[in-house]
């Protein structure tokens, strides 16, 4: 089982009551399409994904990165079992939408550039590790169910 | 070769010259070896490592932070050919610093990281593109030598 101390679960908790879901979701899922742009073959119903201003302008995007944000909040009220939490998510991804799990990852470095720009000097070095390992916990979980 | 549109090399010149090395330099290295703490083993001489507020404060880690920083305007001045102009460090950090070429991701993450708390929306998904591109040629030279 994954162990929090306790200035992780404060750093995490305060993080995300003060973010701005809408924003930061479609902000981050719309970097991962541009600065890595082979994930846009999930997304062959969202209409013009072509170019960066295209993609940033796209409200499908923008809908499905507060989707993506939300589901992280269930990890963020259940930090002790973010395993079980996302079982369902898990076989979701992997059977349904055959999304590589390597994707996790890139997702969570966009989201991780996304709230470092937000926050400034107060996304300090400890701050930063809080975060990795709350999404790299994240990413492991969405990646339990996959075999 | 690497092919760098005008675009890019603008959007690269624009954020280097914004960067003031000797301070972005120890951050950046200073967050690497408290976000991913197995890096420390590099760095057996430098003393006080113990804690993040050890690492921040120390002049060892500072100081090549810089060196480090310094080394990368090389590529920045000579971006038609980084392979050529990192040889010779590629060589050094394989066979004399016994480097596992990992961890050059993750200094350019912290790197990548650093920026965006800087520049905050100055720091859009196309120039983040533009960036995460730099740091990629930069990671592939320094491991050319390595086989």
């Amino acid at each position: 089982m994954v162990e929090w101390t306790d200035f992780e679960r404060a750093t995490i908790q305060d993080i995300f009551s003060k973010m701005d879901y809408e924003s930061v979701g479609h902000n981050a899922l719309a970097r991962c399409l541009v600065v890595y742009p082979w994930t846009q073959r999930y997304f062959g119903n969202f209409g013009n994904l072509y170019n960066a201003a295209a993609i940033m302008g796209n409200p499908k995007v923008a809908a499905h990165g507060a989707v993506v944000l939300h589901g992280l909040d269930r990890a963020v009220k259940n930090m002790d079992n973010i395993k079980a939490t996302y079982a369902e998510l898990s076989v979701l991804h992997s059977e349904k939408l055959h999304v590589d799990p390597d994707n996790f990852r890139l997702l969570a470095d966009c989201l991780t550039i996304v709230v470092a720009s937000r926050l400034g000097t107060g996304f300090t070095a400890d701050v930063q590790a809080a975060f990795q390992k709350f999404l790299a916990v994240v990413g492991a979980a969405l990646r339990k169910q996959y075999h | 070769m690497v092919e760098w549109s005008d675009a890019e090399r603008s959007a690269i010149a624009a954020v280097w010259g914004k960067l003031n090395l000797d301070e972005v330099g120890p951050q950046a290295l200073g967050r690497v070896l408290i976000v991913y703490p197995w890096t420390q083993r590099y760095f057996g001489t430098f003393g006080d490592l113990s804690n993040a507020a050890a690492i921040l404060g120390n002049p060892k880690v500072a100081n090549h932070g810089k060196v480090v920083l310094g080394a990368l305007d090389k590529a920045v001045k000579n971006l038609d050919n980084i392979k050529g102009t990192y040889a010779n460090l590629s060589q050094l950090h394989c066979e004399k610093l016994n480097v596992d070429p990992d961890n050059f991701r993750l200094l350019a993450d912290c790197l990548t990281i650093v920026i965006a708390t800087k520049f905050g929306a100055a720091f859009p998904p196309q120039v983040q593109a533009t960036w995460q591109k730099l740091m990629a040629v930069v990671v592939a030279a320094l491991t050319s030598r390595y086989f």
